[in-house]
């Protein structure tokens, strides 16, 4: 146990403040062995061409960069990315958002639905996968026959191998899965709101709107910054929800292929008829797809930490 | 009867393999003895691990194993298996991770691979322990490379057409055997109200790759398979073209949202009698009777663009090689497995219960659909292409594409001129 | 610190009704019985898309493949649990429940100690490169698994813990660090310091301050770390594939995906061993579900 060193401070060591290594040191230590050097491990390895064994091969780090700039199938993916993240955005500001929104007072019935809202959170994603193409599947299953059991048939859709729908309709499974997970945080920012501000802003006069626009929405400043950084990440790797949906290359013809599966289909997809130059190469997109990412989720923490700042004030 | 004679000379190649086994075995047991580091003497049982794929193959691998350990008391195997899709990776993380199972199955291809790149090897040569001297040329082209022995195929498979015997006797119709016939036949199912005259699973490259190689081998013949290999005909031929216009041209006949479905409802779709033909390999059938018990299925060859020119491409399950990872007593008890693997004892096991059987001695099975399936290969056969090196290419590029003749992005000509560009001729 | 739900919105009195038209009173009688109806519709509604789906993969699990085709949203004809009982013993399903809850319990614990112990150290003490060191913990969350699952293979393998379900909780222990430093530090800077200086004035040391006082104070945020966590070492496949090479070490995905197999066929069965997989984290879940919603909302925001 760390003693308290507090007093044997001289010169410009600061004893007093030691103690934070011993807390930190635990974790850092194992961290540092099964997470960083790992890492760091991987990225110096995917400059190489190495097949696994003997000595490493020539540096084709270059050569693998300038092949996925001018691969249209990472493009391609990226762009689905992309655009699932822009609906995932949209969908958590609005319709995730509102639930907060009703969701946010008291009593046993508001508990209950928020347990069965967060629900599809807590399921993995090989569940997840299985019960959506259950209902989505054109033979067994259970949407098409329930629109035409309702005489809805003319909302029948081949939700999955239709290019202009599979996109959309893997869109909706991720939508189902993580809006609870938005819900919950929205929730958790409208309980910061000081209730006295709003009914301050009420009695000045400003409608439920104003009030909404002027004061709640501003202080949800931080759930916001969370909800899309997460978001942000979550949607860009993705893999097995929308790999069970849409298989290894993203049907019809790669409509439904985002970042996190074409990155394992190139590692693993074809199995052992894979080539080590494609896994090489599925090894640099994964690095650069985290360097992308990492770039985009620091800056979005510190515009979005500004913007916070800027409310505080 | 063959077979017989081949059995007892196999036991005794066996027992002369044991005797060097268990003598060496004895010796690594005295070195260690000495040490004091085991009390054991050389009674005991080396305890080897296995992995291999299709865990729906449970049942009759223990079996299999169970009839090994009878014979061969000295050695307990223990076996696990994982889905093939997720086996390769699981296997190659562990062979660069620099430790696999004592035993491991390499896919199709993978020793000539391995081998042929050079380096350090996963596996470790068999030569003199191991006789291959009975699998027949194509399974032993699988696993000796350059002359060394570095395992033994568990099984052979061969993919064809299934027939649901029931849609067809409903529709009074026959299974096609030319491409004419085979689309007349499918616009009869469909005009009889057979919801998928053909079905497919569009999801993966697995059956559009199977019925792209099927169809155009029909053209090819296995000698022109052999001159696309040596670079001398090429998969861009206007004939050839025709196999893959001929898949497109199928379309109107595949299942509803082929596109999108997965090789399971695929599988289950054909097997409810929803469908009349399919794309399948030896090792379906086992899922098409779990599906529905009461199902009334056979196999035949790819139709073939005219007369008498079917054909049926054969692959193998996984090659079983000894870990060059593990220690040198284990290593001699996975080489006594892999020899009995390989001999007809083993074989005759295989072809019952499991796919087919890599010795030339093991022709028939209790099995119907595999008595079938060796008759529809003598219309003539050729490797699955992703088992040979120079074809190994044609499945990324179906991978990456295939989704794209069905949308309309590739015509079937340029889908073969991606395929040409991807065959790696050996020019010999 | 209190969770306590504030007033709902249509409970509450606007203060400005300059308005008394008839329409005007008439609404103001009906408003809230209307407003709660369409409260109650809205949420029935959205529990509707959420349920439906699970169940019918509920319904599904009793049902055999002929079944799904001729009724694809319907009752089953009877519920028999056969496909559950084959589930639980075809796959060996004991076993892997045994090994699921150890890897999980275990991870769970570690990480979540180690992430406490180091996001106090980064929270309460003001040292150069903290912030750094919050980012570096974080970053974790960028880093795909599939990246680093060799070297992590090569370390199991030369500590001998390769195979067994040690390696698993090892990696565990470490890969919930991320989530649970990005949780706890934002938490444990928002607790007031003069808790602090008052136990250190009655002479507790740092750790006495960190478990006695601090610790329980975040008892929410711990609930919210400890079930994120939770739920994905309990799903978690890949790891399991990989490190995990012994039947008698599998976790409950790897041992449902290993006797599934590529070519199984039975729904019923697949749905049978999803549900069996999902038991014990909805139970779990349902049971710490106010704690975790409080948590929640008590941690992620501040932070």
């Amino acid at each position: 146990m760390p003693a308290d060193n507090r007093g044997n401070s001289e010169s410009g060591w600061r004893f007093p403040e030691v103690p934070y290594f011993w807390f930190i040191l635990p974790g850092l230590l194992a961290y540092s062995i099964l997470f960083i050097w790992p890492t760091i491990r991987s990225f110096y390895l995917s400059l190489y061409d190495w097949s696994g064994r003997g000595p490493l091969g020539p540096i084709v780090w270059e050569q693998n960069f300038r092949n996925i700039v001018h691969s249209d199938k990472f493009w391609q993916a990226a762009g689905n990315s992309f655009k699932l993240f822009i609906f995932i955005f949209i969908f958590q500001n609005t319709i995730s958002l509102g639930l907060a929104l009703l969701l946010n007072r008291g009593g046993a019935s508001t508990h209950f639905f928020r347990v069965i809202i967060f629900l599809p959170q807590i399921m993995s994603a090989v569940a997840t996968g299985i019960i959506w193409i259950l209902m989505l599947d054109p033979i067994i299953g259970a949407i098409n026959p329930f629109l035409a059991d309702i005489g809805l048939e003319s909302f029948q859709r081949q939700w999955q191998s239709d290019p202009a729908w599979a996109l959309r309709t893997v869109m909706i499974v991720m939508a189902w899965q993580w809006n609870g997970m938005a819900v919950i945080l929205y929730l958790a920012g409208l309980q910061n709101v000081p209730e006295d501000l709003r009914h301050a802003a009420m009695i000045d006069g400003a409608g439920r709107f104003r009030t909404f626009k002027d004061i709640t929405f501003p202080m949800l400043a931080p759930a916001f910054t969370i909800v899309t950084v997460l978001s942000f990440i979550l949607i860009f790797r993705a893999f097995d929800l929308i790999y069970i949906l849409g298989g290894p290359a993203g049907v019809p013809d790669g409509a439904t292929l985002v970042l996190g599966v074409l990155i394992y289909s190139d590692a693993f997809g074809q199995g052992a008829f894979n080539s080590q130059a494609r896994f090489s190469f599925a090894m640099a997109e994964g690095v650069t797809l985290f360097i992308f990412l990492a770039a985009i989720s620091g800056l979005l923490i510190w515009l979005l930490g500004r913007r916070e700042a800027a409310v505080k004030t | 009867m063959t077979d017989i004679s081949s059995l007892a000379r196999n036991r005794t190649d066996r027992r002369s393999l044991l005797k060097a086994g268990g003598a060496l075995a004895a010796t690594g047991a005295l070195t260690t003895f000495t040490f004091g580091i085991r009390t054991a003497g050389a009674q005991d049982t080396v305890s080897v691990t296995m992995w291999g794929n299709h865990p729906e193959w449970a049942e009759p691998m223990q079996n299999l194993i169970a009839a090994f350990q009878d014979a061969n008391p000295g050695i307990e195997i223990e076996f696990s298996a994982s889905p093939g899709d997720q086996y390769a990776a699981k296997l190659e993380t562990a062979i660069q991770g620099g430790e696999t199972s004592d035993i491991f199955g390499d896919q199709e291809g993978g020793f000539i691979v391995r081998a042929r790149a050079g380096g350090d090897l996963p596996m470790i040569d068999l030569t003199g322990k191991v006789d291959v001297s009975n699998l027949t040329d194509a399974a032993r082209g699988q696993v000796e490379v350059d002359g060394v022995v570095y395992g033994a195929p568990l099984a052979a498979y061969t993919v064809g057409l299934a027939i649901n015997n029931t849609v067809f006797a409903d529709a009074g119709l026959t299974p096609p055997t030319t491409w004419d016939e085979l689309t007349s036949t499918a616009q009869a199912l469909k005009d009889a109200g057979v919801a998928a005259p053909i079905v497919l699973g569009g999801k993966d490259w697995v059956h559009p790759y199977f019925m792209y190689i099927g169809l155009s081998s029909t053209v090819l013949r296995p000698e022109g398979v052999q001159a696309v290999r040596e670079g001398t005909r090429a998969l861009n031929e206007p004939e050839v073209v025709e196999a893959t216009q001929l898949l497109l041209d199928l379309m109107p006949f595949y299942n509803v949202g082929f596109e999108a479905t997965d090789y399971t409802t695929a599988k289950a779709i054909f097997a409810n009698n929803q469908g009349a033909m399919m794309v399948a390999g030896t090792a379906d059938f086992t899922g098409y009777y779990q599906v529905n018990p009461d199902a009334d299925l056979s196999f035949v060859a790819w139709p073939g663009p005219v007369a008498d020119s079917t054909i049926t491409t054969t692959g193998f399950e996984l090659l079983y090689g000894a870990s060059a990872f593990s220690d040198p007593e284990k290593q001699d008890a996975a080489a006594v497995f892999v020899n009995w693997l390989a001999g007809d004892e083993a074989q005759q096991i295989v072809m019952d219960t499991i796919s087919l059987s890599v010795s030339k001695n093991i022709t028939e099975s209790t099995d119907p659909i595999r008595t079938q399936t060796a008759v529809a290969i003598q219309g003539g056969d050729v490797p699955v292409w992703y088992a040979v090196p120079e074809l190994n290419g044609s499945v990324t590029v179906t991978q990456d594409n295939h989704g794209g003749l069905w949308t309309g992005r590739i015509t079937a000509q340029e889908f073969a001129d991606l395929q040409q560009a991807a065959v790696n001729p050996s020019g010999a | 610190m209190s969770m306590q739900q504030i007033s709902p919105p249509i409970q509450t009195t606007s203060f400005t009704e300059p308005r008394q038209s008839a329409f005007w009173k008439l609404w103001r009688q009906i408003r809230k019985p209307v407003s709660t109806l369409v409260w109650y519709a809205v949420m029935i509604a959205v529990s509707m898309v959420v349920l439906v789906p699970i169940i019918l993969v509920v319904l599904g699990s009793f049902k055999s493949v002929t079944e799904f085709f001729s009724t694809p949203y319907g009752l089953p004809e009877k519920f028999d649990f056969f496909n559950y009982r084959r589930a639980w013993e075809t796959a060996n399903l004991q076993r892997a429940t045994l090994n699921s809850l150890i890897a999980t319990s275990l991870g769970v614990f570690f990480s979540t100690v180690l992430a406490c112990l180091a996001s106090y150290g980064i929270a309460r003490f003001d040292f150069r490169g903290r912030s750094w060191l919050r980012l570096a913990f974080i970053g974790g969350l960028v880093v795909p698994v599939q990246l680093i699952i060799i070297p992590i293979f090569v370390i199991m393998r030369q500590t001998g813990l390769l195979g067994t379900i040690w390696s698993l909780v090892l990696v565990y222990s470490v890969l919930g660090i991320p989530l649970g430093v990005l949780v706890m530090v934002g938490f444990f800077n928002a607790l007031p310091r003069d808790l602090e200086e008052a136990a250190r004035i009655d002479g507790a040391s740092h750790f006495q301050i960190f478990a006695r006082i601090m610790l329980p104070l975040t008892r929410p945020a711990l609930a919210a770390v400890i079930i994120l966590n939770g739920v994905w070492m309990w799903n978690d496949f890949f790891l399991g594939l990989i490190l995990l090479t012994r039947e008698d070490a599998y976790t409950l995905p790897v041992a449902i995906m290993a006797f599934r197999g590529s070519y199984m066929t039975e729904w019923g069965l697949i749905f049978a061993s999803v549900i069996i997989s999902i038991m014990p984290v909805l139970i779990g879940y349902v049971l710490l579900s106010r704690q975790f919603i409080a948590g929640l909302t008590a941690g992620s925001v501040k932070g």
